[in-house]
């Protein structure tokens, strides 16, 4: 495990990078353009996140589960990729709306109990439980609804099982942790390349590199 | 035994005297400067207290808590003088960055007088590194607010962004500057790389616009 550990943070990083690259590069041809912008300041933050975390793995030789920049950053990529999904969802469910919040208060007293049988570092965790809640009950909805444009439908469902993963990954630790984090990563891809897929009339922008020559 | 206070009391009174007599744009600048200086006391007092309640190992602390609280110290100010005082523009690069400067400065002059047996290296060392990253960070969170404020229309959701950016930067670098051996030296050398690295990406982007006026301005025949 410490093999796969090792090599994953790693892998993770240079995932990450590739995938902001490619974010960035396809930002100036999508249809919906901020929900492009959001999105790749989102996976920057998820990037920064993932190289911290790889960096702390390098310094000390043991991995943390709880490095709290790291977790800002991540609740940074949710706060993003909530904006997104708000820019791209047609009737935008507000935060205070009573379908977000009862099951988050729901998963918060859940969460109290959880914690003070596993580990610490429960103030990062209800911050990410409060912005990976609405998320994945944004996209619930309109995915249950159809009300959503059906080319996101499956970016909003690949949305839905990263935050699940997400919140399974808050209850885990030692090696069950690296299994769903590879899997998380894997999600992440999906997620990319689902939104590219739907919000973009595909075609790669080389212009916005050669510009630079 | 020299107490911080006494360092800030030292540093400051002089300049706050000369505020009275200095108007206009110095006088703001002054101000922010004093500010970082008072903050970097204000963030020392937080870190202390975390990590006795929190009960943390000094090498996670630097990676888990100091980052956090510093970056958060720096940035409410700025975030006060755009949303409360509305300040705009460049002005925004101004208060972020003369904050940025007076912290590290007061850092460096804590760090010289507590550390009585430098060398002049050394002392070079943490000038380029300690310094420049802490002047980096607010720079990053001035250009982000000036962004938020600008024609390109992102919304607050960047303002979180642009803390945890700040923190990770700050945290990688408190990272590898505390690590054994040598990848300390990575550390000292990160944000002066990174400096490096803007001037050039700023530069690109110059000459991309620049570009893109020639490429719009001949279509245009």
């Amino acid at each position: 495990m410490t093999f796969l550990q090792n090599n994953y943070e790693i892998l993770h990083v240079i995932a990450l990078f590739c995938l902001f690259l490619f974010s960035f590069g396809t930002m100036g041809k999508a249809v919906n353009v901020r929900a492009s912008v959001y999105f790749t300041l989102g996976l920057f933050s998820k990037l920064l996140s993932a190289l911290l975390w790889f960096m702390y793995l390098l310094v000390h030789g043991v991995s943390v589960v709880y490095t709290s920049p790291c977790e800002v950053s991540r609740v940074c990529w949710y706060l993003f990729l909530y904006t997104t999904i708000s820019l791209l969802y047609p009737a935008k469910v507000s935060l205070s709306d009573k379908i977000v919040f009862s099951p988050i208060i729901m998963l918060l007293l859940t969460n109290a109990v959880s914690q003070s049988v596993f580990h610490g570092g429960w103030i990062i965790n209800i911050c990410i439980f409060l912005v990976t809640t609405p998320v994945i009950f944004t996209c619930f909805i309109s995915v249950i609804q159809k009300d959503c444009s059906g080319r996101y439908r499956f970016f909003f469902i690949c949305v839905i099982l990263q935050c699940l993963l997400e919140l399974l990954l808050m209850w885990c630790s030692g090696n069950v942790y690296t299994v769903v984090n590879i899997l998380e990563t894997i999600f992440s891809f999906f997620i990319v390349f689902s939104f590219y897929f739907a919000n973009h009339e595909w075609e790669w922008n080389p212009d916005f590199f050669r510009r630079f020559m | 035994m020299i107490y911080e206070e006494y360092i800030l009391i030292a540093l400051c009174i002089p300049v706050l005297l000369s505020l009275v007599f200095i108007k206009g744009e110095t006088r703001h600048i002054l101000a922010y400067f004093i500010t970082g200086m008072g903050l970097c006391l204000l963030s020392s007092y937080l870190n202390v207290f975390f990590i006795s309640y929190l009960n943390v190992e000094v090498k996670d602390a630097v990676v888990c808590i100091t980052p956090l609280i510093e970056e958060a110290v720096q940035s409410i100010p700025v975030l006060i003088c755009v949303y409360v005082f509305g300040i705009k523009g460049k002005n925004i690069l101004e208060c972020s960055v003369m904050i940025g400067i007076g912290f590290a400065v007061f850092e460096n002059v804590y760090y010289l007088i507590v550390n009585n047996n430098l060398t002049l290296v050394f002392v070079l060392i943490r000038a380029f590194s300690t310094g420049v990253m802490h002047v980096l960070c607010s720079l990053f969170f001035g250009y982000g607010i000036i962004g938020i404020n600008s024609k390109y229309d992102i919304s607050w959701i960047t303002i979180p962004g642009l803390y945890a950016m700040d923190s990770v930067f700050h945290a990688m670098f408190n990272l590898l500057v505390g690590a054994p051996g040598n990848v300390r030296y990575a550390g000292y050398l990160m944000p002066v790389f990174m400096a490096v690295m803007l001037k050039i990406m700023g530069l690109l982007f110059k000459k991309a616009r620049e570009n893109e006026k020639i490429r719009r301005f001949g279509e245009s025949f």
